[in-house]
């Protein structure tokens, strides 16, 4: 109590030393600029909601603007949205007495195309009666061979965005758009990990109309499909559903329609970010699309009754539905003979459980059932791991850390220095770990041989799904020895079976007896005229493959 | 949004089990883990009777046994166990075993009782996964019979069937010190030549085991086991000791076994020799490589007796005679392919002769009278043991030589 009277005593000391005069003078200061603030601040509302009103009243839902028929207020409106897009051309001119503008966007319109097509026809015009609408000047003055009426500025400021021209005439309340995409690309390539000896060398890039036409070319068939949509609300990203209308599954392709239109995302860079919308186990190690580069691969695969999705900007297609097999299949495959490609399929199917598997067999044999050796490889290894300090298990941890931190250096580092990388760790931890006597010679062999098998994949996916496994596999081989290796077997089999892609079965229906013809491609593969029937894993409206 | 409510549910129990599960496994598992390097791997055991080596060393019988309560020690187990990190240094003999093994030893009532007392001995537990060779010395054989002996090697679960048997005459725990000069370890070389039968005339040509034994033992059939003879600081198969059900019978020779294995027509190549009847002390070598012998029982009333029909072709592999003799010529071949067949022969009845006042059958005899005659046999099969000492046994032997070799 004492304390606060005090304190009041200071005020009033203080006040005492100022005179009472300019004491009344600052306090109605204050009130006049409070009174000011007050009114700006109303003011600012009612500017904020004229501007409102106003954008309300100039555009209907979803679009910035509308055409008007005065050219200059379309030019301020038009520049007003691309403010501080110093990419974006405004070309003025005038044409039979009218002016006009185009709009586009530099290096993405085919500016050739625009002077001989579009400015040269109408410079040269005379006769204002041809200037009547949008469509009697796509009909009778413009060369161009793309042309569409825009009605709307939306479609019209994002045909500009997309790389086509944008002309404008006074007097008419409507654009046009003139198709002249033209922008850098990559030409197309050789496949970069699909590659085969013989077959054919062309691979997609990242544009996706170059990469419908890959597949147009090699199938003059008006049952291939390609229906386009737009992904990400900001990058507005051009997704096309590629497949063969009288073959895939009744509901495959309103499914994946349905699921992608549930994507709710602004921005689409990869196909991967779109294959993680529409998967139905994300979780999952397993990739649940097949994924290729192939442009043949894709089309075999819309004719077994798949459906392709191709994302604008990455050169690899989505295939769903997806299952194990198909993802242990190369178009390698069918460009060898079918004797030896059933061989090295067969190869690879043990590379896949080897990749999984082989560093949880090192740990559970040696630490728990080293009866299960033959006695001259038991002594050897007994000898060799005589002179290493740690358990099976640690032995193993520290070969997959090395192994997986030399293979994330090899992919981060300059080409140009990857082979002194590989010298590094290939030849001097390789052997100097083994005389350090930090792990025995028999585990670098064991770990090796799990990456080949790794690697031998002909899905990056897979190998990377093969990768992950290891781990659970030799943690529960480390604790229950040959006993946890078949349980985490079991877990594996149990989920790849739980599995399912589009509805189909992930292990492609190997247990159906009823799809027995299926196994013509899958652990063999048999001549090509002996196979007649497409798999039934996808279930295709059409199972022969000939006599349609 | 009762469905991501549920979700979340579902995702939190999920996690809750894999917690849970880890904990379980983390805390209870590695519960029988023992790395491969921290095992002492026994490749041999040799079984002799307690009492041996006391007289010799009777301090280190002193250390080799321990306290405990009646019944009194019966065996003295003797373990041969691999050294690690010597692979290189095959040559090097010091110590016990050689130079890539090492010896402990224990005695016991009882083989487990052994074979704790021996852990005192070594700094790694006894593992018997890989072991390969079990000899039993015939004084432990004489007095405690087959079964007992083989009965721990029967029901331990870290046993294998596949190790071999054998027996010694003298005392099992010094085979175990000799260092074979191949280099390997003493139990694998031995495991080896058991393995290599087919041509060693010193096998009887059938698994000598501790399955095989113990298959016999359960049928309450006769079985061989190999002997073993130290000499010399090397160590041989010499012979083969008879067992009649569990009771050790005696020895007999490589002349005993090969006749034996003509009978059974189990080998796969044997060398068959005959004296030269125009340069006496010369051999002529036969090898056989394909034989077929039909066993046929006849019961006439209470008289059995049994057919031996034997058809063998096979090559002259060797004549020993200063003067060759033409091979080709026809009566020479004939001559030779009946000697062959008189010397097959003579083999054939000398295993008879001893093998049937012993007793000991191995020859299929009672196997084929029981599936050809089953009537006759359910009528004679209590005086069997009296019958086939006596059984006439009617030996037919053809043989055709189909090559004479390189050289005429």
């Amino acid at each position: 109590m004492g304390r606060r009277r005090r304190r009041v005593g200071d005020i009033l000391r203080l006040s005492a030393s100022i005179a009472p005069a300019a004491l009344t003078a600052a306090a109605g200061r204050l009130q006049g600029l409070k009174r000011l603030l007050a009114g700006s601040q109303e003011i600012v509302d009612g500017l904020a909601d004229i501007a409102d009103r106003l954008r309300k009243v100039a555009a209907p839902q979803g679009e910035p603007f509308i055409f008007t028929t005065a050219l200059a207020e379309n030019e301020r409106l038009l520049r007003q949205t691309f403010q501080d897009c110093d990419d974006v051309k405004f070309r003025k001119f005038t044409t039979a007495g009218k002016s006009g503008l185009l709009v586009y966007l530099d290096g993405m319109a085919d500016v050739d195309l625009l002077e001989k097509q579009v400015l040269e026809p109408l410079l040269k015009l005379k006769e204002p009666g041809q200037l009547a609408d949008m469509e009697t000047i796509a009909g009778r003055v413009l060369t161009a061979a793309a042309v569409t009426v825009a009605g709307g500025a939306g479609p019209g400021v994002e045909s500009v965005l997309t790389g086509n021209a944008l002309l404008l005439v006074d007097g008419l309340a409507a654009g046009m758009v003139v198709g002249a995409v033209k922008h850098v690309k990559r030409g197309i390539q050789e496949p970069k990990t699909e590659a085969v000896a013989r077959g054919p060398h062309d691979a997609f890039t990242e544009t996706l109309n170059d990469n419908i036409v890959l597949i147009r070319r090699r199938a003059r068939d008006a049952n291939i499909k390609v229906r386009i949509f737009q992904l990400g609300e900001r990058s507005k990203t051009a997704v096309a559903l590629v497949y063969a209308a009288d073959l895939v599954k009744p509901g495959l392709v309103a499914e994946v329609e349905r699921r992608l239109s549930r994507i709710r995302t602004d921005q689409v860079l990869f196909a991967a970010q779109v294959e993680e919308f529409i998967i139905d186990h994300p979780w999952s190690p397993f990739p649940q699309t097949f994924v290729t580069e192939r442009p043949d691969s894709m089309l075999a695969s819309l004719y077994e009754g798949r459906v392709g999705l191709l994302v604008d900007n990455t050169p690899h297609a989505i295939v769903m539905p997806c299952t194990l097999p198909s993802l242990l299949q190369s178009a390698e495959d069918f460009t060898v003979q079918p004797a030896v490609a059933s061989l090295i399929r067969l190869t690879r199917y043990i590379a896949a459980v080897l990749g999984i598997f082989l560093p949880g067999m090192y740990v559970a044999i040696v630490s728990y059932n080293p009866g299960m050796l033959p006695t001259s490889l038991a002594i050897s290894i007994a000898e060799l791991r005589a002179r290493t300090p740690y358990p099976a298990f640690m032995e193993v941890i520290i070969m997959e850390v090395i192994l997986e931190l030399f293979q994330e250096a090899v992919l981060r580092i300059p080409q140009k220095i990857a082979p002194a990388a590989s010298i590094v760790g290939g030849f001097v931890i390789g052997t100097t770990i083994v005389q350090a006597g930090l792990v025995n010679a028999l585990l670098v062999v064991a770990t090796a041989g799990t990456a080949i098998a790794s690697y031998t994949m002909p899905s990056y996916n897979l190998g990377l799904a093969l990768r992950w496994l290891r781990i659970p596999t030799i943690v529960a081989a480390a604790v229950l020895g040959v006993y946890g290796l078949v349980l985490a077997y079991l877990a594996i089999v149990i989920h790849l079976c739980s599995l399912r892609s589009f509805g189909e079965s992930f292990l492609g229906g190997v247990f159906d007896v009823t799809a027995a013809e299926d196994m013509q491609d899958k652990l063999v593969r048999v001549p090509v005229p002996r196979m007649g029937s497409r798999p039934k894993a996808f279930g295709p409206q059409d199972r022969s493959r000939v006599g349609d | 949004m009762p469905d991501r409510a549920k979700g979340r549910r579902r995702g939190r129990r999920a996690v809750l089990a894999a917690v849970l599960a880890a904990v379980c496994l983390l805390t209870a598992g590695c519960w029988d883990r023992v790395e491969i390097q921290d095992r002492a791997f026994v490749l041999a055991v040799a079984v002799d009777v307690a009492e041996e080596g006391a007289d010799r060393e009777p301090g280190r019988a002193r250390v080799e046994g321990y306290a405990h309560a009646a019944p009194a020690d019966r065996y003295r187990l003797t373990f041969q166990v691999l050294r690690f990190g010597e692979a290189k240094d095959g040559q090097d003999r010091k110590g016990g075993g050689g130079g890539r093994t090492f010896l402990v030893t224990g005695r016991g009532p009882a083989m487990l009782e052994a074979v704790r007392d021996a852990l005192g001995e070594s700094s790694k537990g006894l593992w018997f996964e890989n072991m390969q060779v079990l000899i039993l010395s015939q004084k432990v054989a004489e007095r405690h019979g087959l079964a007992p002996l083989l009965d721990f090697f029967r029901r331990d679960g870290e046993m294998r069937g596949r190790a071999q048997l054998y027996i010694t005459p003298g005392e099992a725990a010094k085979l175990l010190e000799i260092a074979p000069p191949s280099g390997e370890p003493g139990g694998v070389f031995l495991a080896n030549v058991a393995r290599r039968n087919p041509k060693d005339i010193h096998l009887p040509t059938v698994r000598t085991d501790i399955s095989a034994a113990s298959m016999a033992l359960d049928n309450k059939a006769d079985m061989i086991i190999p002997a073993l003879e130290a000499a010399g600081g090397t160590m041989k198969v010499k012979g083969t000791a008879l067992f009649k059900g569990d009771k050790f019978l005696g020895y007999q020779d490589e002349y005993f076994i090969r006749g034996a294995r003509f009978i059974r027509a189990n080998e796969k190549s044997v060398a068959i020799s005959f004296e030269c009847k125009a340069h006496p002390g010369s051999a002529v070598t036969f090898e056989l490589f394909r034989h077929q012998t039909v066993l046929t029982p006849h019961v006439e009333g209470d008289r059995v007796r049994f057919t031996l029909d034997i058809a063998m072709r096979g090559n002259l592999d060797e004549i020993q005679c200063r003067h060759q003799h033409d091979t080709l010529d026809a009566e020479y071949f004939e001559k030779a392919q009946k000697l062959v067949a008189a010397e097959v022969e003579r083999s054939i009845r000398h295993t008879l002769a001893i093998a049937q006042p012993l007793g000991w059958e191995m020859f299929f005899f009672k196997q084929s009278l029981r599936a050809y005659k089953p009537g006759d046999w359910e009528r004679l099969k209590d005086r069997w043991e009296e019958i086939y000492p006596t059984v006439p046994v009617e030996v037919k032997v053809r043989v055709s030589i189909i090559g004479v070799g390189e050289h005429k």
